[in-house]
């Protein structure tokens, strides 16, 4: 989880005194903070392998290159595969970290099919393809060029890698004179704390809408905040105005994190 | 509710004091062959810090079996190689012999390490 209980707690002051309630709150938050961040940014930024890798490209590329491409056996027939009109391959999460493998199988099917993708479908780094990096381990946009062109048809291509922000990365504690233990690298100097600090905002804002939900003792089930109330013969209000918004729970990324999330959007989703 | 709340101090020994309460509020009983253990680290991940009653860490950290229980942090283990400044979960339980040496979680709270300046740590 991009935020841990502990930090949750220290966010909202109940490092000291807290109830089981409080407690159940922020375990059930957590998980839903992760959900509206990966929706916003479009990708887990949480540092992870790919292991069983991922297929591209997801549709047909609708227009083909100078007729280049390469012939290949299928079910005892030669076919010329043609590869597509663009040499780059947009990884779906950010940033890559480094690539295992990558295999091309213009009959792929996505995996599908029996008999694809064998040993013989690995394309090598240099050779066939290269990474687009910033620094050795650190590929920011997620593109992978090849030294011809990527197949067009869909499903053909196997990529797997590991992506994502480290713990160290996302409390911007990375630090080159450590080995950071999630790559067993030295670290970078890499700061996605705004990641953190988005899920932290999210969690405030989160927290007080659930709390303004909770059951008064003076005002029953009714939600909201109290606006107002009497002595003789008793009377309360609520704020009405929230209503519909706390009854909808809507769980998003407020404006206020969005803001610290501005550098890490996934900008070539559209090349999917 | 009280909470567990450290603070400790990057490569700096520091003691601190825990109190096991059952939930009416007096003294957990250790039984003879009971351990106290102590976890620092982050939810769902390997502890950086694993320490239990009668068996310390390499660098010295020991906790004690009693309650209130004594946890020695010592510098050895607080170095930057081991465990970075920041905040971290912190799960404090029992082992049971009573109950097949079974982990019960007395509380889970906040581990907060802090930086410091350079030097030695003595």
């Amino acid at each position: 989880m991009i935020l841990t209980a502990a930090e949750a707690k220290l966010a909202l002051g109940l490092t000291s005194n807290i109830t089981d309630p409080e407690r159940a709150m922020i375990e059930s938050l957590l998980t839903r903070i992760d959900a509206a961040i990966t929706k916003e940014l479009r990708y887990n930024p949480q540092y992870r392998t790919i292991g069983n890798g991922e297929y591209y490209p997801q549709i047909e590329q609708l227009f083909r290159g100078d007729a280049e491409g390469a012939w290949e056996m299928h079910g005892g027939r030669a076919h010329f595969a043609f590869y597509g009109a663009t040499d780059v391959l947009q990884l779906r999460n950010l940033p890559v970290r480094s690539i295992e493998e990558i295999r091309v199988d213009s009959n792929g099917g996505f995996g599908q099919k029996p008999g694809t993708f064998g040993n013989g479908t690995i394309w090598s780094v240099g050779t066939d393809w290269y990474q687009q990096l910033e620094q050795p381990y650190l590929n920011l946009s997620g593109q992978v060029h090849a030294v011809g062109g990527w197949p067009s048809e869909p499903g053909s291509v196997l990529v797997k890698y590991t992506c994502g922000y480290t713990r160290l990365e996302l409390d911007g504690r990375a630090d080159g004179s450590i080995i950071d233990p999630q790559t067993n690298r030295a670290g970078s100097d890499i700061n996605a704390s705004g990641i953190k600090t988005a899920a932290e905002l999210t969690l405030v804002k989160l927290l007080k809408t659930y709390i303004a939900q909770h059951k008064s003792a003076r005002a029953g089930w009714t939600p909201g905040q109290l606006a107002s109330e009497h002595l003789g013969s008793y009377s309360y209000s609520v704020a009405g105005g929230s209503l519909e918004a706390l009854a909808g729970m809507k769980i998003d990324v407020p404006p206020e994190a969005k803001h610290h999330l501005q550098e890490f959007y996934h900008m070539g989703v559209g090349l999917l | 509710m009280l909470a567990i709340f450290i603070v400790a101090f990057q490569n700096r020994t520091s003691e601190h004091r825990i109190t096991i309460t059952n939930s009416d509020g007096s003294e957990a009983e250790l039984a003879a062959d009971d351990a106290i253990r102590v976890k620092i680290g982050g939810s769902k991940l390997v502890p950086l810090l694993d320490i239990r009653s009668g068996s310390n860490l390499p660098g010295g950290s020991y906790v004690t079996k009693s309650n209130p229980c004594t946890l020695e942090l010592v510098a050895a283990d607080l170095t930057p190689q081991i465990i970075q400044p920041g905040t971290y979960d912190i799960e404090v339980g029992v082992i049971d012999s009573t109950d097949s040496d079974r982990f019960k979680q007395a509380d889970q709270g906040v581990f907060t390490l802090i930086s410091t300046q350079q030097g030695g740590t003595s």
